[in-house]
């Protein structure tokens, strides 16, 4: 479960789509949103009878989308010419949560040692870890980002990567919060970092993951 | 002394500890392992394994943990002094064998009934040595010859990472995959036809074996 993590605070940044996958050209503004949390780092945690595989899953939608529909019909959107106020959409599509879910089921599963995955010296992800990588998905998700697929490091981080062929970008999430980033079309490298919370996604990184996700 | 004795004092992980020995790669051209033919030549042809689930699960593909360890501990891989053809079926065998181990726990460590080896992919020693960012001219990748009593064609990769920064280690260990995928994925002959997917989900050209 993720109680007693914080998902996002301070300035938070995510991308207005008018809906999941949509991302047209007249849908590339972004929305600024500022001071919010939206887990509770007040949640019990002497007793819980939380279903731990789809526990997680469950809080990040019902705590995404309380925190969109919390916004009203005012939303401040920036681009590069002009501001003005706009509602987000109230709801994020379920389908788009539950193309997440398998993520979000195997990093469970890597914080419960399932599948032996220490087999090779690796470490079982921290609490800390585990919480870094969430929080990445979550505001992911918050962008309308393709689901990724997970990937497991020897010192307990856990990574994100998008593969389509010789089309490829991961993202390592580190505890400190300064995201590393990589991607390649087979030749060309491009690299990086995105600091979360506190910075949008990487303009290039975006380019990268939508060039992967338009391909078969 | 060998070159691979270190100081068990050190808490510098075993590659730095290494690179920390050898600050300039020099020693790649030494016979460092008595067991050894030898030196790892640039045009050696070596043979890295992909086990499931260890280096990747089958929900997106490959990624770049595959040389995470070059990183760390360093990354072992197989000498094909003859050539793929002439080395196949044993560095198969040998990739299935530890796999097996490993399933079964007889090699000192918990049991993994889910480890499955799934094939090998090749590369030079030359263009390991020469995978580098872009303006960065240091040689960062080193082959060493490795070989023990039990296995006299180990090599091992390590990445001499001094210097770089979070987003170049990152952006290094992108390019290794990618130099590892390039020749495609050789499925091993082991892998039970349930699990060829798996080598599919891999998403790399695929070399079936014909034995």
């Amino acid at each position: 479960m993720i109680g007693n993590s914080v998902l996002s605070r301070g300035t938070t940044f995510l991308n207005a789509l008018s809906a999941a996958g949509d991302r047209s050209a007249t849908t590339q503004s972004t929305v600024y949103v500022v001071g919010e949390y939206f887990v509770s780092n007040t949640q019990p945690a002497a007793r819980s009878q939380v279903d731990y595989l789809a526990s997680p899953m469950e809080q990040i939608r019902t705590q995404v989308n309380a925190w969109l529909s919390g916004f009203g019909s005012q939303t401040r959107v920036e681009t590069e010419d002009a501001t003005f106020l706009v509602a987000p959409p109230s709801r994020i599509p379920q389908e788009y949560f539950d193309s997440y879910e398998p993520f979000f089921r195997t990093v469970m599963l890597y914080r419960a040692r399932v599948g032996h995955w220490n087999g090779e010296a690796t470490d079982v992800p921290s609490e800390e870890q585990k919480n870094a990588a969430l929080l990445g998905l979550a505001n992911l998700i918050l962008a309308h980002m393709p689901a990724p697929s997970p990937m497991l490091l020897q010192d307990g981080t856990i990574g994100a990567y998008w593969r389509r062929g010789k089309h490829y970008a991961s993202i390592d999430f580190e505890v400190d919060g300064e995201h590393s980033w990589a991607g390649t079309d087979g030749t060309r490298y491009l690299s990086g970092t995105w600091r979360v919370p506190g910075e949008q996604l990487p303009p290039a990184l975006v380019s990268e993951l939508l060039s992967i996700s338009s391909r078969s | 002394m060998s070159f691979y004795d270190l100081d068990g004092e050190s808490k510098l992980p075993r590659v730095e500890q290494l690179v920390v020995k050898d600050k300039d790669g020099a020693k790649q051209t030494e016979k460092l392992s008595e067991h050894s033919p030898g030196p790892v030549a640039d045009h050696e042809l070596l043979a890295r394994s992909l086990d499931y689930p260890t280096k990747f699960t089958d929900l997106g593909g490959l990624n770049d943990s595959l040389f995470q360890d070059a990183f760390s501990h360093g990354a072992s891989a197989q000498r094909l002094l003859h050539g793929w053809d002439a080395h196949a079926s044993e560095v198969h065998g040998r990739f299935e064998a530890r796999a097996k181990a490993r399933r079964e726990g007889t090699d000192g460590r918990d049991p993994d009934p889910d480890n499955l080896y799934i094939g090998a992919f090749h590369m030079t020693a030359t263009e390991l040595r020469e995978c580098k960012l872009d303006g960065d001219e240091a040689p960062r990748v080193r082959v060493y010859d490795s070989g023990d009593p039990s296995d006299q064609l180990h090599a091992e990769i390590i990445v001499d990472a001094t210097g770089l920064k979070k987003p170049q280690r990152k952006e290094l260990r992108v390019r290794l995959m990618t130099l590892a995928q390039q020749r495609g994925l050789f499925v091993s002959p082991h892998l039970p036809a349930k699990d060829l997917g798996r080598a599919e989900g891999t998403q790399c050209e695929l070399h079936l074996s014909s034995a």
